[in-house]
């Protein structure tokens, strides 16, 4: 109550300070949301890698053009000793009707997986309604969630992919990551899209090692084994990840320091500034029995509430911008914020952090005043 | 054991740039409890340095101060409110209460900071209020009452932790003589065997009623 109530002395100043932190702790609720978003789509990407070998047939020059494997490549990859699967796969660009959109990961795509290989990597993923896709599903597909949205289809639906008829057999939790934005189709009707059926086209394939093999070997061995192919081991992938992780993290947190260290000082000037017009109630509260440490303690707690209230503040109206962001870009299947529980509880302690540091300074100053001086001071 | 205040060949020395200005010259003062002494002397001649050093506010450069037994000098400087808090009750001119905090609530601090329970502090406060004569002004603030309720509610946080030293700094220094006198009769009622207390004053009136006169000039003791 007393801090309240010395906040409330001046009450205009305690505002401006209150919302200097707010836009700080608004900044970082909102760029930390950006990278919640992309933390959790990585982590599914991170164990996408972690349980594969990718290996990619090296383009052949052609202007954005990929090359594709023959039956050839397949057979000897999975010849090589320790390859349990080799799992064909195409990937096609979703071809969709509302043009051009930013996307926040992979673009909307159609992924064709040889169901027969024996390895799906889809399978660890959850479905919400229906069931997941299997291989007498020749007409079949399931589609990640953001997706299913755009399409506003449901289980049971016909939608039209890339200009083909499909049923919607599936339709998969949301992973906040690259699944949501997928519709898995089988791989002879991915052929079929890309107008080689009955062909053994693949774009891309997962090679999957057998236990206890190491598959950091395995990919050197691929890459040595067979021609023209591109490998990216699981320690490849993580490398990569890491460092898109590092940029990522260090451009939005750095953004969201200078935020911070704005709202940091704001309290500090006001903590100073208070301090300075109660030095004499400070000496009178020496001189009656307070202890350097209960004045230590008064500022701290005045300036953690500033905190508070500022993180309170900027998390409460920055997860609501983030909703409605969300809420806007939903339709085209793009979602860039998300508000994790470990994101609110952070804020709000970094919020009273920030505070706290701010005050200490300014509480040292408070606490180290000359009794006799401060009594004197008008 | 009785209270006793004591004062041994205390000195007190300033820096004013490259002068140096002794506020207290070799001061032996020697209070017992029950005694009720006024301390008087022209602006500048050390009556506030005196009160500074007895109230444990300020430390003499040279001598010793012996509060109820605590001897100062031994103590540092950030644990004197120890010794402030337990066994020092301070009034001031302008009484020098928390705007912020009720009648109530300011004279419950000196119990809060020597750790009481709030809700024995408050009944504690309360009684004092009450005692004189504020029961019912208790949740108003400093603002909302007259220049003698004021001067009271000095009066009950300077004797809210029972202090063996009460030092009151002009009490009725801010008030019209009518309040003053009250004042000057409420501190009286409170005189105990037990309690020291040291009025520091301009007017001769206030110091007459005081049983002895400490006359200061020039940081030195002319007379008492």
């Amino acid at each position: 109550m007393d801090v309240l109530r010395n906040l409330a002395r001046q009450k205009g100043r305690s505002l401006l300070t209150i919302g200097g932190v707010f836009v700080g702790i608004l900044a970082l609720t909102v760029l930390g949301a950006m990278v919640e978003r992309i933390n959790a789509m990585l982590s599914l990407t991170e164990r996408f890698f972690a349980a594969q070998i990718m290996v990619m047939p090296k383009p052949r020059g052609e202007a954005m053009g990929r090359g594709v494997f023959t039956q050839e490549h397949l057979k000897k990859m999975a010849e090589l000793e320790g390859v349990r699967a080799v799992v064909p796969r195409i990937n096609i660009m979703l071809d969709l009707d509302d043009g051009f959109a930013f996307t926040l990961g992979l673009p909307p795509m159609i992924q064709a997986v040889d169901l027969q290989s024996g390895h799906n990597e889809w399978q660890s993923l959850k479905v919400r309604h229906g069931r997941m896709l299997t291989e007498e599903d020749e007409k079949g597909t399931v589609l990640g969630s953001d997706l299913a949205k755009r399409f506003e289809a449901q289980v049971g639906d016909t939608i039209s992919l890339n200009g083909e008829e499909f049923e919607v057999v599936g339709i998969l939790e949301k992973t906040l990551s690259g699944p949501d934005n997928m519709a898995l189709i089988n791989i002879d009707a991915g052929r079929q899209l890309m107008g080689a059926a009955g062909s053994s086209l693949a774009t891309s394939a997962a090679v999957v090692w057998e236990p206890d093999f190491d598959p950091e070997e395995l990919a050197r061995v691929l890459q040595q084994q067979v021609a023209d192919v591109l490998v990216l081991s699981p320690k490849a992938a993580q490398e990569i990840l890491d460092q898109a992780v590092l940029v990522i993290n260090l451009v939005i947190w750095g953004a969201a320091a200078v935020a911070l260290v704005v709202g940091g000082l704001a309290v500090i000037n006001t903590m100073m500034m208070s301090i300075s017009e109660r030095i004499r109630e400070i000496g009178v509260k020496m001189a009656i029995g307070a202890r350097p440490r209960t004045i230590v303690k008064e500022f701290l707690l005045e300036s953690g509430t500033i905190g508070l209230a500022g993180g309170v503040l900027g998390l409460g109206i920055g997860s609501f911008l983030v909703r409605i962001g969300n809420q806007l870009t939903a339709t085209r299947g793009l979602e860039i914020f998300y508000v994790s529980p470990r994101l609110i509880v952070l804020t709000l302690l970094f919020s009273v952090l920030l505070g706290v540091l701010a005050g200490i300074y300014p509480a040292y100053r408070a606490a180290r005043l000359d009794c006799v001086e401060a009594l004197r001071r008008e | 054991m009785a209270v006793e205040v004591l004062l041994e060949r205390v000195s007190k020395t300033y820096n004013q740039g490259a002068a140096e200005v002794k506020a207290l010259d070799n001061i032996t003062l020697r209070f017992s409890g029950g005694d009720f002494k006024a301390i008087m002397g022209p602006s500048g001649s050390g009556k506030s340095t005196l009160l500074n050093v007895l109230g444990c506010l300020d430390k003499p450069t040279t001598g010793i101060v012996r509060i109820d037994g605590v001897e100062v000098q031994g103590i540092p400087p950030g644990a004197l409110w120890q010794i402030r808090g337990t066994k020092i009750g301070f009034i001031f001119q302008n009484h020098y209460l928390i705007e912020s905090l009720t009648a109530l609530e300011n004279v419950m601090l000196p119990q809060r900071y020597a750790g009481v329970k709030r809700s024995q502090a408050q009944q504690k406060a309360s009684e004092l209020l009450e005692q004189v004569g504020l029961g019912r002004r208790l949740h108003h603030r400093p603002s909302q009452l007259s220049g003698g309720e004021k001067a009271r509610v000095a009066v009950a946080r300077a004797l809210v932790n029972d202090p063996a030293l009460i030092l009151a700094d002009e009490p009725t220094g801010a008030l019209d003589s009518k309040t003053g006198m009250v004042i000057l009769e409420l501190l009286h009622s409170l005189r105990s065997p037990e309690r020291i207390c040291l009025i520091v004053t301009h007017d001769r009136s206030v110091a007459d009623t005081c049983d002895e006169i400490i006359s200061m000039r020039d940081g030195r003791i002319i007379e008492a």
